[in-house]
C-alpha cells in the first residue's frame, strides 16, 4: 500500500469518527534528532527525522471506545514507511474492567505500556536496550484489563495474541503469545509492575511484533520457547524521578537447552521545576552463551542528560552516553565501544 | 541542636509546600454521576482519571479547563494539586497509554455549565464567585 492510499484511509477514518461523535481527539506526535557518534575509527554526525504519529481516540458508543495510532517512520524503499501501530476497541463492561480487542502495546513492562514510542513522554532519548532484543512490543489479539481497583490502585492485564513470529495479517501454526501483568499504584506517580510473557517461535523468525531485527540470530531456524519476566518500578510526579526496568528472559531450545539472559535499565532524574530535569541512565543486557533467539551479547550503556519541557506539548532532550560492555564476561561478544551525543526535539500537536 | 534546626527547616519547607489551597469559590458540577456529595480526596482521584464509570453505571466524562480558561492554573492547583501545564501533560500521557478516554477541554464557566447540563456522566470543577446554586452542583465535603 503506498503512502497516498494510507493518507486517504486516515482522512476518511478521522472524518467518519469526527462526524459520528463529538468526544473524539486527534493528536499528532513527532520527533527530530541530531546525533554525533564517535568510535575508535570514525566520527559521524547527522540530523534525522523521527517517527510521525497520528493518534485518534474517542468513544464510538457509550462504553465502547476506539484508539488508533498510525505512524510514518524511517524504513522501506522510499526512506519512510507507514505502519498501523495500534488499532483497538475497548469495551468497559463493568466499573474499571475492560475488554480490549485489536493491536495494542503489550503490557509487559512500564515503558512499553506507558510510553511505547511516544518520545514526548520518554524520560531519556532512547528506549532501554532490551527493546532491541526481546521485548514483545505489539500484540494483536484480545485482552482483559482492570485498573485503579481498591486502595492500592491495583491493575491487571491478561492477553492472548499473535506471537512474535506473526504479522498483523497472518501467523504460522497455532501459537499465541500469552501475556500476564499486574501493577499497583500505592501513591500518586508511583507504579510497581510485574509482567510475564510466554511465546513459542516455531522457526525463530521475527514478525512485526518485536523490534529486535538487527540483533536477531538469523542462523537458527528451529523452534524456540521464550519466557520473560519483567519487573518495573516507576516514580514520577515528584522531585526525584526513578524508573527501573529489570527483566530475565529464558529461552529454551532442543539444541542448547536453557539460556538465561538478564537486563536492567535505570533512569534517575531530579525535577528542578516544571521545565528542567537533569538525569542519568545506566542500562545493560547480558545474553547467555546458550542463547539462540538473538545474537549473544554483552551490552552496556550509560550516560547523562537534560530534559527541557517548554510546555506540555514540546520538549528538548540532550544526552551524552557511552556504549560498551560489562567487565568480566570475556566469553560473550562485547558491544562495540563508542560515545554518542544526541539532541531530540519531541512534540505533540 | 544543629540537627534540630535542620529538621525544623526541612519540616517547614515540606509543610509549606503542601499548604491548603483555596476552595472558597470552587464548585463541582456533575450530571447523573450517582452522588451528591464528594470529598476533596475523591475529587482529586476523579480528575486524575481513576474512575471510568459511576456507581449508577453511567460512563464518566471528565471536563477540564482549557488554556483559555482565565483561572485554569489556580483551579487545577486547588483540585488536582498540579499546575495546569502538568495536568494537561498528565492527561495527554493517560490518553496516549489508552487507559482513559480523552477529557473535554472548555474555555469558560458558561461553556462548562452548558456541557455538564447536556451530558450525563459529565463532571467538572469551576471557579465561580457568584453565590447562587447552579444546576447539577455537588456538595464538596
Amino acid at each position: 500500500m503506498n503512502l497516498k492510499k494510507i493518507y486517504t484511509v486516515l482522512i476518511l477514518l478521522i472524518s467518519v469518527v469526527s462526524f459520528s461523535q463529538q468526544n473524539i481527539q486527534v493528536y499528532g506526535f513527532g520527533h527530530m534528532e541530531f546525533e554525533t557518534n564517535v568510535d575508535s575509527l570514525n566520527t559521524n554526525g547527522f540530523f534525522s527525522l523521527g517517527e510521525h504519529d497520528l493518534f485518534v481516540s474517542g468513544n464510538i458508543i457509550n462504553k465502547v471506545s476506539f484508539l488508533g495510532e498510525f505512524v510514518i517512520k524511517g524504513g522501506g524503499a522510499s526512506g519512510f514507511k507507514p505502519s498501523i501501530e495500534r488499532a483497538r476497541i475497548r469495551y468497559n463492561y463493568h466499573k474499571n474492567h475492560f475488554l480490549l480487542v485489536g493491536k495494542m502495546h503489550t503490557a509487559i513492562n512500564y515503558w512499553n505500556d506507558v510510553y511505547h514510542h511516544g518520545r514526548l513522554f520518554f524520560p531519556t532519548i532512547d528506549r532501554p536496550l532490551n527493546f532491541s532484543y526481546f521485548v514483545p512490543i505489539h500484540s494483536l489479539g484480545i485482552r482483559l484489563q482492570g485498573q485503579n481497583l481498591g486502595k492500592l490502585n491495583f491493575g491487571y492485564d491478561f492477553q492472548i495474541a499473535n506471537g512474535m513470529e506473526s504479522t498483523d495479517i497472518s501467523g504460522s501454526g497455532f501459537n499465541f503469545s500469552n501475556n500476564i501483568s499486574f501493577h499497583v499504584k500505592p501513591k500518586e506517580g508511583m507504579r510497581i509492575m510485574i509482567g510475564y510473557n510466554n511465546d513459542y517461535l516455531p522457526t525463530n523468525s521475527m514478525g512485526s511484533h518485536a523490534h529486535g531485527m538487527q540483533n536477531h540470530n538469523h542462523h537458527y531456524n528451529e523452534g524456540i520457547t521464550v519466557d520473560q519476566i519483567h519487573f518495573s518500578f516507576a516514580q514520577f510526579e515528584s522531585k526525584f524521578e526513578v524508573l527501573n526496568e529489570f527483566a530475565t528472559v529464558i529461552s529454551q531450545t532442543d539444541s542448547l537447552g536453557r539460556a538465561v539472559n538478564f537486563t536492567n535499565y535505570f533512569y534517575g532524574g531530579y525535577r528542578i521545576n516544571e521545565k528542567y530535569v537533569p538525569f542519568f541512565l545506566f542500562d545493560f543486557l547480558v545474553a547467555s552463551e546458550n542463547e539462540l533467539h538473538i545474537k549473544k551479547i554483552n551490552a552496556l550503556k550509560y550516560g547523562l542528560g537534560f530534559k527541557w519541557d517548554f510546555n506540555p506539548m514540546i520538549n528538548l532532550k540532550f544526552q551524552v552516553e557511552r556504549y560498551g560492555a560489562l567487565n568480566g564476561m570475556e566469553y560473550l561478544p562485547k558491544q562495540a565501544s563508542k560515545h554518542e551525543f544526541k539532541l531530540q526535539l519531541s512534540y505533540a500537536i | 541542636m544543629r540537627f534540630s534546626i535542620l529538621t525544623y527547616l526541612f519540616l517547614t519547607v515540606v509543610f509549606s509546600s503542601n499548604a491548603q489551597n483555596d476552595w472558597t469559590n470552587v464548585k463541582v458540577l456533575g450530571n447523573s454521576v450517582g452522588f451528591e456529595k464528594v470529598n476533596k480526596a475523591d475529587l482529586k482521584k476523579i480528575f486524575l482519571g481513576n474512575v471510568s464509570n459511576w456507581s449508577n453505571n453511567v460512563s464518566a466524562i471528565i471536563v477540564l479547563p482549557s488554556t483559555r480558561y482565565s483561572r485554569a492554573d489556580e483551579l487545577t492547583k486547588t483540585v488536582m494539586e498540579k499546575s495546569h501545564n502538568l495536568t494537561r501533560r498528565f492527561w495527554l500521557g493517560l490518553v496516549f497509554q489508552g487507559r482513559a478516554n480523552p477529557p473535554i477541554y472548555l474555555d469558560n464557566n458558561q461553556k462548562i455549565i452548558d456541557y455538564i447540563n447536556a451530558n450525563e456522566g459529565a463532571i467538572a470543577v469551576i471557579i465561580d464567585n457568584e453565590q447562587k446554586q447552579l444546576k447539577n452542583e455537588l456538595i464538596i465535603e
